[in-house]
């Protein structure tokens, strides 16, 4: 992997990390439900980045990528059911 | 004197004795030490085994109780406070002490063997996973002998009644610490025997080729892999519950409902994680002793995989139809549970269809495994009907769910372990059992098993938790012959004794392979397997049988008995006593002190595993492996802290901004230190790739600092906070018990972060990592990465949503 790579993912975490900032106090809190959806697609995409690069995932045989997606499934379920749990 | 010059003495004095008498002493052990110190996969899973007898008797010894108090009406043999007791620590130690450690002892024995491996992947943490689970039963059971008496808010540890307000007592403290070492040493275990079977197969030895059990095994651990964690942060947050004031489960936010996700997420897949071992064993049982080969072995597997595996994740629910959850999601879950009961249609039916037209042989393991089917039928029936939403609305909580899970969790699991004692002893003593006591063995235990748990069936309103009962009731006729069935059946595990003790002393000396086996584990001489020789291994195409060297034992280290006994000492002085506790961190930090040195100076070295079959990871080396499974756990753990932080969210109608709480500009700071760590991680790693040690050191340096830069931060963050007036703490409502709780398990990474980036400093000093051998560096990237990721989402759950 070249180095630019890796200091270029740095640069857009960083960015990322202040736009989230950013966007937490522009948009106002009446419309949470908007201010949360891009504070997560910017979350995700700032970790999809260093599983990627800094974990190398990018670079790596696809069946390495197993151990992350079986888990997302869980992740998913686990998440779903829980919050899913208590809403009538 | 150094190590490294003791160890050049001591290589100075062998080569010496060699060059005079023409023999190169062997550096033996002491009996004591090589059990107390081995790492050696046969010797831990002997360990295992005996230690989960141990537990066995214990909770044996409880349930008697609970019986002979039920056996008639009004009895005054226990009071209500011991029967809790009673009821709840019997439920803990015999899931979690001895039914699953069963399945792990004959895992950790024969998955090695049966697919051609010297050992496990890791032996050093088989070990430390042995003695964690050992030093944890005993600090769960110490809670009997503390003022208050030991757990008493049943298996389950309910929530709000395992809280402080209603037992107040050390016992359910003690309880939660044994448990938390408990999950730590399933973790460790499920990590190594994952990364045993996918990564050190003999060569030949391809999927298709696997034998059942290790089969079995494999998706037992891959369910507790992913299930553990869930109850692992479940466990901590009570801990922290009971001793810091948090709320988590003592408040309308968090809630008893939060509680039985945690601990049902792990509790359901736990019931596969019981029983699935003992079928895997009576899979092969039924098959040897058929005379035939396991019919559609495919459709069994995929079955596993693809049904048990997954649905026991989706199907939890079930447990917690009375707690108000959401009424799609009991729909679902009830679906879903009758959906699963297909699988387990699937391997009853092709485990009969082995047997028809087969020379059935009724051996004792036969009979055993046999016992398990019809159990696994009965228990399965009855779930059925509790998997109905409104069938379950009326048994809940009565003894007709008694009867189907000790069905499942006794019958099928216990019957299936027993029959496998009976058939893999041999192997492992090289002598044959008693046949005669053997199937007395059998007949008094499913017969007094089925006069202890089949009148419960009828016992429709008869609650399960109570500890006595009016003589108008009517129940006391069944409670006395299910009483009576207890005692012989537990009376009957005698015979087990004898059988085992009789076998390893005067039992008839066998063959290699008594049964006319071909599954690998039978192949070789059998003085090999007793005297703890590694695994000739034949695969059907490829065999090496005597082309492996013979290599000594896996050598002995302190270091796995010494960090267990050390928290064990820990954890009890935090409940009880301080010099105890700081005792406790003593040893702990010489065994981990021990433990890197070790591998600073190279003093544990296992052989190296010859090239085999790996597919699909045929490219990793099973450290990494066991690196990714290891944070495939920690994914679910923080994946169940978010969880339950949004469950909370949820449920509180009023959260503070954070912006009224904390300080914005200076938690974003710390995230760009944090993020700016991970860069240079990184440039650590591809220093060294480069083969530039001294920018592998810079760099492991600036990330220290980044790293500890932002613990101090945090740190500071913390004081602030609970000096601000008003204070918010862990106690002063559900977002400061959600903030601390979740920035402090992310501070405890970081903090373990810094001390392998110690080890790794230390390392690079010495010249110890080079452009081709910088395993540990690419490793630790991982780790730091993953620690990083999970701040990305922390940092605008806490701070900006």
């Amino acid at each position: 992997m070249r180095i630019v790579s890796v200091i270029a993912v740095w640069v857009f975490i960083v960015l990322a990390t202040l736009l989230e900032v950013v966007a937490s106090y522009l948009i106002p809190a009446s419309s949470w439900a908007l201010r949360d959806t891009v504070v997560s697609v910017i979350a995700i995409s700032m970790a999809a980045a260093v599983v990627m690069f800094y974990m190398e995932l990018k670079y790596q045989p696809r069946w390495e990528s197993l151990f992350l997606l079986t888990t997302l499934f869980f992740v998913a379920d686990l998440i779903f059911i829980w919050t899913a749990s208590l809403v009538h | 004197m150094s190590v490294e010059e003791r160890l050049s003495a001591i290589e100075k004095r062998l080569t010496k004795i060699e060059k005079q008498v023409g023999v190169r002493p062997k550096l033996e052990a002491t009996w004591l030490k090589s059990w107390l110190f081995t790492t050696d996969h046969k010797r831990v899973g002997i360990l295992y085994f005996v230690t989960s007898f141990y537990f066995l008797f214990i909770g044996g010894i409880l349930a008697l109780l609970m019986r002979t108090q039920l056996a008639v009406p009004e009895s005054a043999l226990l009071t209500s406070a011991a029967y809790d007791q009673a009821v709840s620590m019997h439920g803990l130690i015999m899931v979690l002490w001895f039914l699953s450690p069963l399945g792990v002892a004959f895992a950790n024995y024969f998955v090695p063997l049966q697919i051609g491996a010297k050992d496990v992947a890791f032996p050093r943490f088989n070990a430390f996973s042995y003695w964690m689970y050992a030093f944890g039963g005993l600090v769960a059971i110490s809670g009997f002998f503390v003022p208050g008496g030991a757990a008493a808010a049943g298996w389950t540890n309910y929530a709000p009644l395992s809280s402080r307000l209603f037992l107040p007592g050390g016992g359910e403290s003690l309880i939660a610490l044994g448990l938390l070492m408990l999950w730590g040493s399933l973790t460790m275990g499920s990590v190594n025997l994952i990364t045993t079977i996918l990564s050190m197969r003999a060569p030949g030895m391809t999927w298709t080729k696997v034998p059942t059990f290790t089969w079995f095994t494999l998706v037992t651990q891959l369910l507790l892999l992913w299930s553990v964690p869930s109850i692992f942060s479940g466990t901590l947050a009570l801990i922290v519950d009971r001793t810091l004031g948090s709320l988590f489960f003592v408040s309308s936010g968090g809630s008893s409902v939060l509680w039985d996700n945690m601990w049902w997420f792990f509790g359901h897949p736990e019931v596969y994680v019981v029983i699935l071992p003992g079928l895997g064993a009576a899979a092969e049982i039924i098959s040897v002793f058929s005379g035939r080969a396991l019919y559609a072995k495919k459709a069994i597997l995929l079955s596993l995989v693809f049904g048990m595996l997954p649905f026991s994740f989706a199907i939890y629910g079930h447990h917690m139809f009375l707690t108000g959850i959401n009424a799609l999601e009991r729909e679902i879950f009830t679906a879903n549970t009758e959906i699963n009961t297909l699988p387990s249609g699937v391997i009853v039916l092709c485990f009969a269809a082995t047997m028809i037209g087969g020379a059935i042989k009724f051996k004792t393991p036969m009979l055993m495994a046999l016992a398990s089917i019809a159990t696994f039928v009965i228990g399965g029936v009855t779930g059925v009907f509790d998997s109905s939403l409104f069938l379950d609305v009326q048994l809940r909580g009565t003894y007709q769910v008694v009867s189907h899970f000790h069905y499942i969790m006794v019958g099928t699991a216990e019957f299936a372990l027993f029959g496998a004692i009976y058939y893999w002893l041999p192997r492992w003593t090289g002598r044959m059992y008693n046949e005669k006591v053997g199937k007395l063995h059998f007949i008094l235990s499913f017969i007094f098993f089925n006069i202890l748990f089949f009148p419960m069936t009828f016992l429709l309103d008869m609650p399960r938790r109570i500890y006595t009962y009016a003589p108008a009731t009517g129940w006391g006729p069944f409670n006395l012959i299910e009483t009576v069935g207890a005692w012989g059946f537990g009376l009957a595990q005698i015979l087990l004794l004898y059988v085992m003790l009789e076998m390893g002393w005067f039992g008839r000396k066998v063959g290699a392979n008594p049964w006319n086996v071909a599954s690998p584990e039978w192949t070789g001489d059998v003085e090999s397997y007793v005297k703890n020789y590694p695994a000739v291994y034949s695969t059907g195409t490829h065999s090496t049988d005597g082309g492996v060297p013979a290599h000594a034992e896996t050598p002995l280290n302190i270091s796995p008995i010494v960090i267990s006994a050390g928290l064990a000492l820990f954890l009890f002085g935090l409940v009880w006593s301080l010099p105890v506790m700081l005792v406790g961190i003593v040893v702990g930090i010489w065994g981990i002190g021990t433990w890197f040195k070790d591998d600073l100076y190279g003093l544990f070295k296992v052989p190296e595993e010859p090239p085999g079959e790996k597919w699909p990871l045929t490219h990793l080396p099973h450290v990494k492996v066991g690196v990714w499974l290891t944070l495939t756990g920690e994914m679910i753990l923080f994946a169940a802290i978010i969880g339950s932080y949004l469950f909370i969210r949820e449920n509180v109608p009023i959260w503070p901004p954070p912006v009224a709480i904390h300080n914005i500009r200076l938690a974003t700071f710390n995230t760009l230190l944090l993020l700016s760590s991970g860069l240079t991680v990184f440039l650590a790693l591809y220093s060294i790739r480069n083969g530039n040690r001294n920018a592998l050191v810079g760099w492991l340096g600036a990330s220290f600092a980044l790293g500890a830069g932002f613990l101090s931060i945090k740190i500071i963050e913390w004081w602030q906070l609970i000096t601000r007036n008003p204070p918010f703490t862990i106690a002063s409502g559900l977002p400061g018990s959600t903030y601390f709780f979740m920035t402090g398990i992310h501070a405890v990474h970081i903090l373990v972060g810094l001390i392998l980036m110690t080890f790794l400093i230390t390392k690079g000093v010495k010249g110890g990592f080079t452009k081709t051998n910088h395993d540990a560096v690419e490793y630790f990237t991982l780790y730091w990465a993953f620690v990083e990721m999970v701040w990305i989402f922390l940092f605008p759950l806490l701070y900006l949503m």
